[in-house]
């Protein structure tokens, strides 16, 4: 988005309007269709190939609900199954607080592959944070 | 005895040929000398604990554990699983894909009536991309001729027009899928129909302008499209 509210004819522009469009279209597909979510493939699939072609970075909250593996939109209870752990045993050792902190695992029903976000009060993300500072 | 012989001799004679009578008689002397196998296990084991006995803390039940283990002779290491085996599963293969279904979508079973939200999604798209109302007045077209070129089409009702191929004429639906070579709609029948962009002309509506495709100029995967750079071609007929 530009800063001054103007349209610009930047080159990204398009390519995040049509962006913008595809993620939508997904959340209205898997509404739309909720039996079959292969159908939202395409979509994620396009989505990052149009963003790897025109240089274009997907925010991380777009980037963190398309599964890896599957390229399926991935929404709590409809596609993906989320839970909170314990950091795995093998992990501890490394961080020096890992007793305390807890993993959030979302695991795609379709292909079960698994996205882990460690949860760590009062941590926010570069992104977010960089938006603050602006 | 007797009777357990004779049904042995019923189920060997099922399943198995006879013995000639030379191997067996031969067999029969040896068991005579060896004992049976399973026999002769019972025994040594017994008479192993009974040595044992007196000479260890140890219960009955525990010996026989021991004498259970087994000792290789030949100490084979089983190669660790950790490394052939993906730790952290990410990725598909192709076959996988094809199992799960991401290739192809099924021939019934998408309504079109349920995907009339992703339709006027599309139609909200295109209306703010194109910017048709300043556009298509003006006099220099070849921006809007390049929107539509790189423009989405998923969601599209799309009609086809002119084809090749006659049974394609007349055919409309909505764009579920778009591959390099074809657009996947899904008709009014609820059936999904994969119409090939090679030699068939599309139209389509937004608001009140009509819009011609020609397929053969289309050839190209739609993440592709967005990067391209799309020549003013002379329309082929054909």
């Amino acid at each position: 988005m530009n800063m001054s509210g103007k349209k610009t004819n930047t080159s990204g522009s398009d390519g995040f309007q049509r962006l913008n469009f595809l993620y939508q279209a997904s959340i209205v597909a898997l509404n739309a269709v909720p039996h079959y979510p292969q159908i939202t493939s395409v979509f994620g699939k396009n989505m990052i190939s149009i963003g790897k072609k025109l240089q274009l970075k997907l925010d991380h909250s777009v980037k963190r609900t398309i599964c890896k593996g599957c390229k399926v939109l991935l929404i709590p209870g409809k596609s993906v199954e989320v839970k909170i752990k314990p950091i795995p045993a093998s992990r501890k050792r490394k961080s020096r607080r890992g007793n305390q902190r807890k993993i959030q695992e979302w695991k795609c029903m379709l292909c079960s592959c698994v996205k882990q976000f460690v949860l760590n009060p009062g941590y926010s993300l570069w992104a977010e944070q960089n938006m603050d500072s602006t | 005895m007797a009777k357990k012989a004779s049904r042995k001799e019923l189920a060997e004679s099922i399943f198995y040929e006879p013995l000639p009578v030379d191997a067996r008689i031969t067999l029969e002397q040896q068991s005579h000398i060896l004992g049976s196998t399973t026999k002769n296990l019972n025994k040594d084991e017994n008479f192993l604990i009974e040595y044992m006995k007196p000479k260890t803390v140890a219960d009955t039940e525990e010996l026989t554990a021991q004498f259970k283990k087994n000792f290789p002779l030949k100490n084979n290491k089983t190669l660790k699983d950790n490394k052939s085996k993906r730790t952290k599963k990410k990725l598909l293969t192709s076959i996988e894909k094809r199992k799960l279904g991401l290739h192809k979508l099924p021939k019934t079973g998408i309504k079109y009536a349920s995907l009339a939200p992703l339709h006027q999604l599309w139609v909200e798209y295109m209306e703010n991309n194109l910017n048709l109302e300043i556009s298509a007045t003006g006099a220099n077209k070849d921006g809007l001729y390049q929107k539509i070129a790189k423009a989405d089409y998923h969601g599209c009702l799309l009609m086809v027009t002119r084809s090749k191929c006659p049974s394609y004429i007349g055919a409309k639906g909505i764009v579920v899928q778009e591959t390099k070579n074809t657009f996947q709609i899904i008709c009014e029948e609820d059936k999904l129909k994969i119409i090939p962009k090679r030699d068939s002309v599309f139209t389509f509506n937004i608001s009140r302008w009509t819009f011609t495709l020609f397929g053969n100029h289309m050839n190209i995967r739609p993440s592709e499209r967005a990067s391209r750079k799309f020549k003013s071609r002379p329309t082929i007929d054909l």
